[in-house]
């Protein structure tokens, strides 16, 4: 039926509504692009001056990363302004006396906006594209998770847009619209969320991933944006491309019911009719409300007696202050004093709300606590998280993929849980042992997900049983193949390196990692003390980069430190780093004059008693006292002579950073004695014990602080 | 044909219009008129299908109004308060409804826009309360409706603009055979207009009439005899007020006022003087004889604005 659905002069007469707007939007996207091409540009010069030749990846989220943000802004605007006239009685009078069905006039009002927000979309990302490929010295690619990215912008701009026009349906002033929107937005998500983060206070057992995937807020494209703002590091995933649009449809879907059966006399009122304003209120005011309510839920939770009168007085305070905003959103949104008194009634359905939120939380708990299965109900079981406070991401999500069926794993977790339960029962919050970790627990037709905690002869024996299984140790040890990974050298130089480089550093670091034996590297990729971006030594002498590896097939990403347990492998990336060392920072090191600083390090020397020594030395730019000069110049002596040479990590060395470039070269010593003319003020590296969140054995850190020695708790 | 059948509309409670029954027919100006807060707006809202009614139905040659795009393309309505595209000029809002109406006669709306030397070109914002009136009244007339709904229109607009839009009004329901229907508080601006009109009371319509029929049917007569003589030697006349001041009556007859003048001769008065009634005077005296005072409809009345 003719304009039922659609009308295109309606269309083409929004697009011109727009059109102020939309060209602003179009400036703002096209000047984001812009200027971040230019930018990267700048910073690709330089490396093309180093004469590093090679292929660089980039996601659009890198490239640009602010475009996301212009559109998540300018599509609530857009959608703002075109049904502006639901807020007005003249304006809403002269859209509804359209002949056009509300169907039509919606679809066609809101197509517009989307074209503009569609098209700013497809310009920035052209644009972002041909200034990548086209202008820079590198040969750049973009990951094909790209796309996801692009659609993603299209459907976090679908999602804002839907939202607004759903709150303008439903309301009819602006501060109503905004409150409302707000209140669609992230009621339901932030109910949830405190929901669970309080349950999970309430059962330490609970992980935080028990959170729903579908509900985490980073799937929200409003917590994502305020969470990735800026990121060059953002990336979307296709699951949350499709919820953004998903929940962008269900949002329009709504809108337009609601934009159709809507009453044109709703325009200037903040709802439609007293009950949606009365649920607009108590959502508001419950939102409040769940201070007082997560106070009361570990206060009950956790106190053997009823509690103090100050304690009382404190809820009572939190109350009062949900009560002034439940009457203070009357007043604003309706701004009539006597509403105040219509409104008394409803607050006995917000007290309902709050018992069914405690009261609910409390059951969640008791059941919970009596669901703690015998070893003999468990069919199998998989850790989502063997190290819950791992940093390295892909093996903990990877490892989810192994099922394991061993009576004594069933035992084992089957009696931690037991305790756990026990422990929480009689108030005791304090189940955290040595080891935690995330298990899911596969029982007759349910299954269960659990964080446990295991003390650390515990941990070794379920440790022990894991190594019977085969998966377990091909997962951890089986590397991809180097045309299965983008690999890249990340954290502290990022050393661009060539295709051809960064293969043969790959085979070499495959090839070692399959000569260590299975625990030496599970504990080095789970429980390192790589801090990052700088040299130093605890259990192993790190480097200050690390290997990247992301799966081309499921984009998992995996941080290798590179350390003296890869003494190949860091051998060869030592050799690729000075080979980009240029002849001027010798010239600078010979030069007491210069205006360039160095960081000196010394790894692997011992003193006259034998002890291992690592020393650290500073070098300030200017004028050097000629001591200071004197060692400078043997260093450069050493490295001219050991230039080409290999380096091997596990005899003494030196690793010197020039403060300009932030580079380092490294190069062997020739005795194992320090230097006798180490500059004044050099400073020791000090060995200190300490033991990392989680699997327990004792690690040794070296920090130049002093020669204080430490240690935590012993198992 | 425009039919309301037991038209009833609510807000919030209160009831704008309570059961309303009337006819508007084809090619006539029909004249509203009633007191703030009457339902006058609320009327011609739910003509126009803006508003959808929540009891009895309004219909358009025999169809409903509300989300029928078919029958609201042959409507154009003004309301009381004008609106305009923020920023827009005459010849962006001809553009928008140019749009919407496919009828939309753009050289007519040069030609008016020339008539009444508004420029096209200037933002809307920058004219005065009765130049907005002006382009609204153009930007309604060029979409050559079937039906045309103005709200106190002729509020705002100097006598001059009055007669004009008057006469285009008339000229649309002349030789396009178009109907309007006008409000306005008062009667002497709907006179000279309206084929027919009606007044709206508290969401009621209280009477309606044929003009013509209501001036001729209606008239005062001053009659004086050389006799005593009381109001029973005019039980025969359908007699709607009576008033004698000395010798002399005063009457307001309904009837045929040929046939009135000749009996009344029979009756060989010394004094015979049959005087037309203004509209005002009309409703005065129907209103009463209904049991309303007409003055405190169009005066007063409860601030029950929609």
């Amino acid at each position: 039926m003719k304009r039922k659905w659609f009308n295109p002069s309606l269309y083409i007469d929004a697009l011109l509504q727009l059109r102020v707007v939309g060209v602003t939007y179009l400036i703002i996207i096209e000047i984001s692009a812009l200027l971040t091409c230019i930018s990267a540009y700048l910073g690709s010069i330089r490396l093309a001056d180093l004469n590093v030749s090679r292929e660089i990846t980039y996601t659009l989220l890198k490239a640009n990363p602010v475009y996301l943000f212009i559109v998540t802004i300018f599509s609530p605007i857009m959608s703002l302004i075109i049904f502006n006239f639901l807020n007005k009685r003249n304006a809403s009078d002269v859209f509804h006396a359209l002949p056009d069905r509300r169907t039509s006039l919606f679809l066609s009002l809101f197509a517009a906006v989307m074209s503009w927000i569609a098209v700013g979309i497809l310009l920035s990302t052209t644009t972002t594209i041909i200034g990548f490929v086209f202008f820079m010295p590198q040969t750049v690619t973009f990951e094909f998770s790209s796309v996801w990215a692009l659609f993603y912008a299209l459907g976090s701009g679908l999602f804002t847009a839907g939202l607004t026009a759903l709150a303008m349906s439903l309301t009819g002033t602006l501060f109503s619209n905004f409150a409302v929107a707000g209140l669609i937005a992230l009621a339901p998500r932030l109910f949830i969320m405190v929901f669970i983060t309080s349950l999970c206070s309430l059962l330490p057992i609970l992980p935080s991933d028990a959170i729903p995937f579908w509900l985490q807020e980073r799937n929200n494209p409003i917590f994502f944006l305020f969470e990735n703002l800026f990121s060059t590091q953002a990336n979307v995933s296709p699951f949350q491309t499709i919820y953004a649009f998903i929940i962008g449809v269900l949002y329009i879907a709504a809108a337009l019911i609601i934009f159709c059966r809507r009453k044109s006399e709703t325009a200037d009122k903040s709802a439609p009719n007293r009950i949606l304003q009365t649920a607009f209120r108590l959502i508001f005011t419950m939102l409040i409300c769940l201070i007082p309510c997560t106070a009361i839920l570990n206060t009950v939770s956790y106190s053997t007696e009823f509690p103090g009168a100050e304690t009382i007085f404190g809820f009572v305070v939190l109350y009062i202050i949900a009560l002034i905003g439940y009457f203070v959103y009357e007043l604003i949104t309706t701004r009539r004093a006597r509403n105040l008194l219509r409104a008394v009634p409803a607050l006995g359905i917000l007290v309902l709300l709050n018992v069914l939120f405690i009261g609910g939380a409390l059951t969640i708990r008791e059941l919970t606590l009596r669901d703690t299965p015998d070893a003999e109900d468990i069919a199998s079981v998989r850790f989502l998280n063997l190290n819950a406070v791992s940093y390295n991401k892909f093996f903990n999500d990877g490892i989810e993929k192994i099922e394991f069926k061993d009576r004594e794993i069933n035992r084992i977790i089957s009696t931690a849980l037991q305790d756990a339960a026990k422990k929480l029962r009689y108030g005791n919050k304090n189940i955290t042992k040595d080891a935690l970790f995330i298990v899911n627990i596969e029982l007759d037709g349910r299954s269960m997900t659990r964080r446990l905690s295991l003390s650390y002869e515990e941990f070794s024996g379920l440790f022990n049983q894991l190594l019977k299984n085969d998966d377990f140790l091909k997962f951890y040890k089986i590397l991809p193949e180097f045309d299965e990974v983008n690999i890249s050298i990340s954290r502290n130089t990022r050393l661009q390196l060539s295709d051809a480089d960064l293969k043969s550093l790959y085979t070499t670091f495959k090839a070692e990692v399959e000569t260590l034996d299975f625990k030496t590297w599970f504990d080095y990729i789970n429980n390192n003390s790589f801090s990052g971006d700088r040299l130093h030594q605890s259990d192993y002498i790190y480097l200050p980069d690390e290997l990247t590896l992301i799966d081309k097939k499921d984009g998992y990403i995996r941080n290798i430190p590179l350390s003296s347990l890869l003494p190949n492998t860091s051998s060869q990336y030592m050799k690729f780093s000075n080979h980009i060392i240029e002849d001027s920072v010798i010239t600078d090191m010979r030069n007491s004059q210069s205006e360039y600083g160095f960081e000196i390090n010394g790894f692997g020397f011992v003193d006259e008693f034998g002890t291992s020594k690592a020393v650290f030395i500073f070098v300030s730019p200017g004028f050097r006292p000629q001591p200071e000069q004197d060692f400078l110049n043997d260093l450069a002596d050493l490295f001219e002579r050991k230039r080409g040479l290999p380096v091997d990590i596990n005899k003494p060395f030196w690793a010197v950073r020039e403060k300009n470039t932030g580079r380092y070269f490294y190069f062997n010593s020739d005795s194992s004695a320090l230097p006798a003319n180490l500059p004044k003020g050099h400073k020791y590296y000090e060995p200190q014990t300490v033991y990392y969140s989680t699997t327990t054995v004792a690690h040794t850190a070296y920090t130049s602080t002093g020669p204080t020695i430490t240690s935590k708790v012993q198992p | 044909m425009i039919k309301a059948e037991s038209l009833t509309k609510r807000f919030d409670g209160f009831t704008a219009l309570n059961g309303i029954n009337c006819d508007i027919p084809k090619s006539c100006v029909y004249g509203m008129v009633g007191s703030n807060g009457a339902g006058k707006s609320t009327f011609l809202r739910l003509i126009s299908g803006v508003y959808q009614p929540d009891g009895g139905s309004i219909t358009i040659d025999g169809e409903q109004v509300f989300e029928n795009p078919q029958i609201k393309s042959r409507i154009a309505y003004i309301a009381d308060e004008t609106f305009f595209l923020p920023g827009a000029n005459l010849e962006r809002m001809a553009r928008f409804y140019a749009a919407g109406y496919k009828s939309f006669d753009m050289p007519y709306f040069k030609y008016l826009a020339d008539k009444f030397n508004l420029s096209t070109k200037k933002p809307i914002n920058s004219f005065s309360k009765g130049m907005k009136r002006q382009a609204a009244a153009i930007l309604a007339l060029c979409r050559r409706a079937d039906y045309y709904l103005f709200d106190e229109t002729f509020d705002g607009l100097d006598p001059v603009m009055r007669k004009t839009v008057r006469s285009l009004i008339c000229e649309q329901v002349s030789e396009y055979s178009a109907t309007a229907v006008i409000t306005s508080h008062s009667l002497r601006e709907l006179e000279d207009t309206c084929d027919q009109l009606a007044l709206l009371h508290r969401g009621g319509v209280v009477l309606q009439s044929d003009v013509e029929r209501l001036k001729t049917t209606l008239f005062k007569i001053q009659v004086a005899f050389n006799m005593e003589y009381g109001p029973e030697k005019f039980e025969d006349f359908d007699i709607l007020n009576f008033k004698k001041n000395g010798s002399v009556i005063n009457m307001i007859v309904r009837g045929d006022k040929e046939q009135t003048k000749t009996r009344l001769q029979l009756m060989k008065p010394i004094l015979i003087d049959i005087l037309p009634l203004t509209l005002e005077e009309v409703f005065t005296y129907e209103m009463a004889e209904l049991g309303y005072a007409f003055s405190d409809q169009l005066t007063s009345g409860e601030d029950n604005a929609v």
